[in-house]
């Protein structure tokens, strides 16, 4: 299950910023996103945070101190997504 | 001389030289008699009449022609065969010297003649002459102007500039209203010479320089001045029009030339509204003589002058600052200012950002309709920082970039979508248009035709191509004439390449690309591109067993 969710978050990255040039499969699900890594800025976070809460509904809180552990790889985010619909699932 | 007075046309005798065609000379008979015959055919009719002529004589025989039997003429900016039909201009409507555009054309040709004196043409005064101007939407849109417009600005040019004492040599076309302007009717009225030929390479421009000459360029032109032109005679006078010329350009031009080039601001609609020389960055402008200069609420120039055809002041989408001694500073084109997720952008504020940074030499913002309005940017890459754009990749290299310009712009001014160019596309008059920069970020879906057959080696690739007619890029251009752009060309040619080897096109070498004939919906067309070493990529389009387009890509192994 985990592996097809981060299949679609590396097509949601993709897709989101237009990565011209690089395909999904070029993403390590390890690879840091920023930084040295594939290189996004915060601009970047945030399209793809906007596009995350839509597709997966979870939500993100700006102010949660975590948020760039959360953002770190396409694994982490995979995680996070998991987490957060199991969390809402709850909730309900 | 009032302003709608022909009478310069009579002050040259029978045989006084009008008219230089490299070594022959064509007399003021030789160019009446043309017109004489071409204006037989043509009194018969009241249809504007369309002229495209690659010579200056024929297009002034053309011209006398029309206007004397009393036709408005409308003045092609080019020919290619889609646009000609979408204009209407076909058949016997069409005057030009060019035998392969339209069988039914009507010809002109202008030779020297001996024997027969040909009668002076009276002009109807009534008759306008049309321009062609490329709209926002990329559609072509007609600009009229009287004769009066037209001759009152060449008079005033004559005041301002004094009569030419040399060739007037230039690299644009009189089919356009500058180059109509200064090289054919500025020089008539100094009862000189027009230049037959328009030049399109320095080498031939420095080749026709004589004493005294003027140059007709365009920024296009004057910002790729070859180093070691071996110049006899400097020009008296260089002119440029048609865009901003940039100082760094003006500059070389007046180490390579001896002459600060004289940059002249104006518009089809407006005509000439003032002039500078950059002997200093950033010069202010001068209005031309019987020129009005205001500005609007926004800051917007406006413009009153006998050129710009009225009582009324036309206002012009360049913002300017006006000061005390009647000059003024050009600033951004109002157009130019943009909303990118509600918020105003200045696109030549991003530009400048971007060609503040180190690794960029040149830039473009440009808004993105199809991209949800998102800002993208076209910029050409230091050669000192091409090395790391390679190594990064396009996109990392480009959040590099943003993070350098955060420092100056705001997040809605940092451009979203990038693009690494080898030169800026500019059209034939140096003009950036909007279109060209928003279809080098248009959807890569259905941009590729239709592959009937691939024959691929090391170092050759075939391919045979059907141009479907659903392929994106004849959606733009000319709706009833759809033809596959240069752009798409160059596209097409560079995904395929990457596809095959891995080689990521990273411009084209643009000396080399030469489109010959149109290429239409449904045509079959064999692509081959060579590898020519690691960073060049040949290719060419072959269309019935002819050559439609050549050139070259550059680029790197991915």
């Amino acid at each position: 299950m985990l592996s097809g969710l981060e299949d679609r978050i590396r097509h949601l990255i993709v897709e989101t910023l237009n990565l011209e040039g690089i395909k999904a499969e070029d993403i390590g699900l390890d690879e840091a996103l920023f930084g040295d890594g594939l290189g996004l800025d915060s601009i970047d976070a945030l399209e793809i945070g906007v596009e995350i809460q839509k597709a997966f509904g979870v939500k993100i809180d700006t102010q949660d101190e975590k948020l760039s552990s959360y953002f770190s790889s396409v694994r982490a985010l995979a995680q996070f997504v998991s987490q957060g619909r199991t969390a809402q699932e709850q909730a309900i | 001389m009032t302003m709608s007075d022909w009478s310069f046309l009579d002050a040259y005798a029978a045989s006084d030289p009008m008219v230089r065609r490299g070594q022959k000379i064509l007399s003021a008979n030789d160019v009446r008699l043309e017109a004489v015959r071409l204006k037989a055919l043509l009194v018969h009719g009241d249809d504007p009449v369309f002229l495209y002529c690659e010579d200056s004589g024929n297009f002034l025989a053309g011209l006398i022609a029309a206007l004397s039997a009393g036709r408005d003429v409308l003045l092609p900016g080019h020919a290619a065969p889609g646009f000609l039909v979408e204009i209407g201009a076909t058949g016997p409507l069409l005057l030009t010297d060019q035998t392969g555009l339209d069988a039914g054309a009507t010809i002109i040709s202008v030779e020297p003649q001996h024997g027969v004196v040909a009668p002076s043409l009276e002009i109807d005064t009534g008759a306008t002459i049309g321009f062609f101007t490329s709209g926002s939407t990329g559609a072509p849109k007609t600009c009229i102007k009287s004769q009066a417009q037209i001759l009152s600005e060449a008079a005033a040019q004559l005041v301002l500039w004094g009569a030419p004492c040399g060739p007037v040599i230039g690299t644009v076309s009189h089919q356009h209203i500058y180059g109509l302007l200064f090289r054919v009717f500025w020089p008539l009225m100094a009862r000189a010479s027009v230049e037959a030929m328009r030049q399109d390479m320095w080498e031939d421009v420095i080749f026709h320089a004589r004493e005294g000459c003027v140059f007709v360029s365009s920024p296009a032109h004057l910002s790729r001045i070859p180093d070691g032109l071996s110049l006899v005679h400097r020009p008296a006078h260089i002119f440029s029009s048609g865009g901003p010329l940039a100082f760094a350009a003006s500059r070389d031009a007046f180490i390579k030339f001896g002459q600060v080039p004289i940059e002249v601001l104006g518009s089809t609609e407006t005509g000439g509204v003032a002039w500078r020389q950059q002997h200093g960055e950033g010069e202010h402008w001068t209005p031309l003589p019987q020129v009005e200069i205001s500005s609007d609420e926004n800051g917007a120039l406006a413009v009153r002058s006998p050129f710009a055809g009225g009582d009324d002041f036309v206002v012009m989408g360049d913002q300017v600052t006006r000061h005390e001694d009647g000059r003024f500073s050009l600033h951004a084109r109002l157009d130019r200012i943009v909303k990118i997720e509600g918020k105003r952008v200045s696109l030549p504020r991003v530009e400048e950002a971007l060609k503040g940074l180190a690794a960029i030499t040149d830039a473009v913002a440009i808004d993105l309709p199809e991209r949800n309005g998102a800002l993208g940017a076209v910029v050409v890459v230091a050669p000192e920082a091409t090395a790391e754009l390679s190594a990064l990749g396009a996109f990392r290299f480009s959040r590099v970039l943003r993070r350098h310009l955060s420092a100056r712009l705001e997040p809605m001014e940092l451009p979203r979508l990038w693009r690494f160019v080898e030169r800026v596309p500019e059209n034939a008059q140096g003009k950036r248009l909007a279109a060209d920069m928003r279809a080098l970020f248009s959807d890569s879906s259905n941009d590729v035709p239709r592959i009937l057959e691939r024959n691929i080696s090391e170092m050759v690739a075939e391919f045979s191509l059907e141009l479907n007619p659903d392929l994106r890029w004849f959606a733009g251009h000319f709706p009833e004439q759809p033809i596959l752009p240069g752009v798409a060309q160059l596209h097409i040619a560079s995904v395929l390449a990457e596809e095959v080897w891995g080689f990521v096109a990273t411009g084209s070498d643009m000396a080399r690309v030469k489109f010959r004939h149109v290429m239409q919906p449904g045509a079959k067309v064999l692509l081959t591109l060579t590898r020519n070493g690691d960073e060049r990529l040949d290719f060419r389009y072959l269309m019935n067993g002819e050559v439609a387009a050549s050139g070259a890509i550059k680029g790197i192994e991915a």
